[in-house]
């Protein structure tokens, strides 16, 4: 919109004037998309933030969740993270170091690299599909905590990948020949020397995960179910925060309860997303 | 002895995510073919009713939505973040940019259910009672303004890494035939960088096509044709989250029939996408071969022979 | 910890280095007796450091050279026998066996006492007291000792350059090898490090037998007992130190001995 305009000025008037409204129209544009984003902070901490309490925190809903806490949807969301988290990281790693150490770039590596950017690129609302098709359906788990898990767990799958091979090809090449010289095998190499150093860049992909894990909803409402009592096995239904606040919005059980959840969601990720940023930071100025 | 088993171990995880692609890949259309051999493959992409209960399963309306909703975040988002992007790679301060980058990369970790919520909540009943907008106010055009917003950060990190990787020395040239700034970006950073860019547009369309929570909660959802902006539209996302649970037997495999459409768009994207971005790499690595561009090119190509002997230490 | 096992002998023949089509060194025959310094000179690109890089196959697994010919350390073929560069097990023997420093100092990012026990550590060692005394030793060796004895926790990237390139070398000396290979060593450090690395050399050399690939004639003069010219991937000639400085035999030798390849 603004650079048309500012395209069609140019002609016409002297070059520097375009130069100083394009600038005037560039960093209007990116102070709006930072607006929009303190806009949206404000607009759920205003009404949401008055709604949260200890007991909203610690007690179960009432009444399908017009009233009461949130607490069994924390539970859920812990349970199912963390669930996505063990089979993501085993496998993300174990895939990045594959990458990054034990392959030149090739055939196969290309296809990796390709199947995991394809994986990276499917709406979550598939891997919802997937996961009820398989996990609580073929294999019978049910919409469980199991399920919601494991499906998340594949969908966070490619950040863990690529966060992590970047961090180990960060890693300076001299420390492997080093410990090799003596006496280190490859994967002792590996292990004792590059995965330290790599450490903080593994998690902060792990962390990125976590982030995605906790916000999804279209993924898990139809692998981990709905059920709004606290589980207690992994194969009980469990309602997630997102998913329970999108339920008390859609229902229109509480807008009260319904801004609380979404306060504690959003503060959730804030704490997450700015700790893998710190966490990166740490280590890229390691590195320098 | 060892060693060999570990490699073995790392391949096996190296190929999961492979793997998972072609599970879903197989669980998705074993589920989704039969209706559309069922109502033909035409008749379903083309088909104008979707009445479940008759059995009539054509999703022609759904993808006229996704593609609807699609252009109109893009025709938002993309000058915005393209905006964005130039600003930080280009305008913005070393120091301006360490805080703003991350801050707006933020915007991708809100919950796509708080767009919905605050979509539901100012968007829809600004449009309903805006003079010259009007109607139900759950229409397209929320839809696409929500899903701007969340397909900035998709666009704008692209982007950035985009216009980063044109090598110093283009721009160097254009300063010293006495260009402005803004005519070095627009004559010379901007096509440099023009295969990144379409990268990041496509991207952020597969984004779009493929976000599901904040759509349906603003979207209004009928299944139509949509004549304007303002009328209700419903994605193909949408689609099968509003259905799935409830459906059964025919009916949820139409819903997977559907997710069939949205999983080829999706891939076709991706891989559209992979391949102008890949490209892009190619040429800019060749462009910033000669030797003045070393530097560029060390940091395009991630060169990590840093002398380990100036780490902090912190670790 | 073992007995020191003694320094080996050296024997390459028809040594070849390529790094695919690029060849670096090509049938290259060289002996380097048994406890002595050899020094090895020549320009850069002249072979020399890939030869070095395959007297323990680090060339081979680490740069992706092809490597033909061969290489006896003490009684054994290292460079022809496929089992020794297929197996990890006895290419870990064989670093450990023969070690290297390389041209910058490489501290890994840990403290000065887990670098010079990473070696013995991956090589199955876990008693604190062996540890220790291996410390101790290895730092004594490198002449580094005093300097370092109470603050062996210190972060190894916060020592001073030379400090570090001692350390590296304490590093090497940790694992107990009969052959310690160095790539100019000493290139940028300080001449109080260098005189000390030099004086290790000179100290350890009846245990250890050194190869020293350098970039400094006068360094080769002060240490090596032999002294070998490199040129454009062939090994020149050969000789006593004191005679190749003196009377070079070979017309190529003179030149680069008079400055003329810089």
């Amino acid at each position: 919109m603004t650079a048309t305009m500012v395209e069609e000025n140019r002609a016409s008037v002297a070059p520097r004037l375009a130069q100083q409204v394009a600038r005037v129209a560039l960093w209007g544009a990116t102070a709006l998309t930072v607006g929009i984003l303190v806009f949206i902070i404000v607009f759920v901490m205003r009404r949401g933030l008055g709604a949260i309490s200890w007991s909203f925190l610690t007690d179960a809903p009432q009444r399908s969740g017009a009233e009461g806490g949130i607490f069994p949807t924390i539970v859920s969301t812990l349970y199912v993270t963390l669930a996505a988290v063990l089979v993501a990281t085993p496998l993300g790693l174990g895939a990045a170091i594959y990458l990054a150490e034990y392959t030149t770039e090739g055939r196969l590596s290309g296809i990796i690299r390709r199947g995991t950017e394809s994986l990276a690129g499917i709406p979550s609302i598939i891997f919802g599909l997937f996961g009820f098709a398989f996990f609580v359906t073929a294999l019978g788990m049910g919409w469980s905590i199991l399920s919601g898990g494991l499906t998340l767990g594949i969908m966070i799958l490619p950040t863990v990948i690529r966060t992590s091979e970047e961090a180990l090809r960060a890693v300076p090449r001299e420390y492997r020949h080093v410990a090799q010289s003596l006496g280190a095998s490859k994967w002792d190499a590996i292990r004792s020397v590059v995965l330290p150093v790599a450490a903080p860049g593994v998690v902060t992909g792990i962390v990125l995960g976590i982030g995605r894990a906790i916000s999804e909803t279209a993924a898990v409402i139809f692998t981990a179910g709905v059920a709004l009592a606290t589980p207690t096995s992994p194969f009980d239904s469990a309602r997630t925060m997102s998913v329970h606040f999108y339920t008390l919005t859609m229902e229109g059980i509480s807008d009260e309860q319904a801004y609380g959840t979404a306060a504690v969601l959003v503060v959730t990720i804030l704490v997450i997303n700015v700790t893998a940023y710190t966490l990166m930071r740490r280590f890229t100025r390691s590195l320098r | 002895m060892r060693d060999r088993l570990i490699e073995r171990i790392l391949l096996l995880a190296a190929t999961s995510a492979v793997a998972m692609l072609a599970l879903i890949t197989v669980f998705i259309f074993r589920e989704g073919l039969p209706v559309i051999f069922d109502q033909g493959p035409l008749s379903f992409v083309t088909g104008l009713t979707w009445a479940p209960s008759l059995g009539q399963y054509g999703v022609l309306p759904m993808i006229a939505g996704s593609a609807l909703v699609t252009a109109g975040a893009l025709v938002v988002g993309l000058p915005l973040g393209l905006a964005c992007a130039i600003t930080l790679a280009e305008m913005a301060a070393p120091r301006a940019r360490a805080v703003l980058k991350p801050t707006i990369e933020l915007l991708a970790g809100v919950p796509s259910v708080v767009y919905g919520f605050i979509g539901m909540e100012v968007l829809v009943p600004f449009i309903r009672n805006a003079p010259l907008l009007g109607g139900p106010g759950y229409s397209a055009l929320a839809a696409s303004v929500i899903l701007a917003v969340m397909v900035l950060p998709t666009i704008i990190s692209i982007s950035i890494d985009a216009i980063e990787a044109v090598p110093r020395s283009f721009r160097e040239g254009s300063y010293a035939l006495g260009a402005t700034q803004w005519q070095t970006i627009t004559g010379v950073v901007l096509p440099a960088a023009r295969s990144g860019i379409v990268a990041a547009v496509i991207l952020g369309m597969g984004r779009a096509v493929g976000e599901t929570m904040a759509v349906i909660m603003v979207a209004g959802n009928s299944v139509q044709l949509p004549h304007s902006l303002l009328d209700p539209v419903r994605t193909l996302t949408a689609n099968i989250a509003l259905e799935m649970g409830y459906a059964s037997g025919a009916h949820a495999q139409a819903l997977f029939a559907t997710g069939i459409v949205l999983f080829v768009v999706s891939l076709c994207l991706n891989e559209i996408a992979g391949r102008v971005r890949g490209r892009s790499r190619v040429s800019v690595v060749v462009a910033a071969d000669a030797p003045a561009d070393a530097e560029a090119r060390a940091e395009l190509l991630g060169d990590s022979g840093m002398r380990p002997s100036r780490m902090e230490p912190s670790l | 910890m073992t007995v020191q096992p003694g320094p080996d002998r050296i024997v390459a023949t028809g040594v070849s280095v390529r790094y695919g089509d690029r060849v670096a060194l090509q049938r290259t025959d060289l002996t380097v007796d048994a406890g002595t310094v050899h020094g090895i000179i020549g320009p850069a690109g002249s072979g020399k450091t890939s030869f070095l890089r395959t007297l323990n196959l680090m060339s081979v697994e680490l740069d992706g050279a092809q490597a033909d010919g061969s290489i006896c350390i003490g009684a054994d073929e290292i460079l022809s026998d496929e089992r020794v560069r297929r197996d990890p097990a006895s290419l870990s023997q064989l670093r450990r066996r023969v070690g290297i420093v390389f041209a910058t100092p490489q501290p890994l990012p840990r403290s000065i006492y887990e670098n010079v026990v990473y070696g013995p550590r991956i090589a199955g060692i876990s008693d604190r007291t062996t540890l220790d005394a291996i410390v101790e030793r290895a730092l004594r060796a490198a002449h580094m000792w005093d300097e370092v004895s109470d603050r062996l926790s210190l972060m190894a990237t916060r020592l001073s350059g030379g400090q570090q390139q001692r350390l590296c070398l304490a590093r090497t000396l940790a694992t107990n090898p009969r052959v310690v290979l160095l790539d100019e060593p000493c290139s940028g450090l300080d001449p109080i490090s260098t005189a000390r690395i030099e004086e290790t050399l000179r100290t350890l050399k009846s245990q250890i037998t050194f190869v020293l690939v350098t970039n400094s004639i006068y360094q080769a003069e002060r240490v090596a007992d032999q002294t070998s010219f490199f040129l454009m991937g062939e090994r020149i000639e050969t000789a006593a130190t004191v005679d190749l400085f003196a009377r070079p035999t070979r017309p190529e030798t003179r030149d680069y001995l008079d400055g003329r390849f810089g």
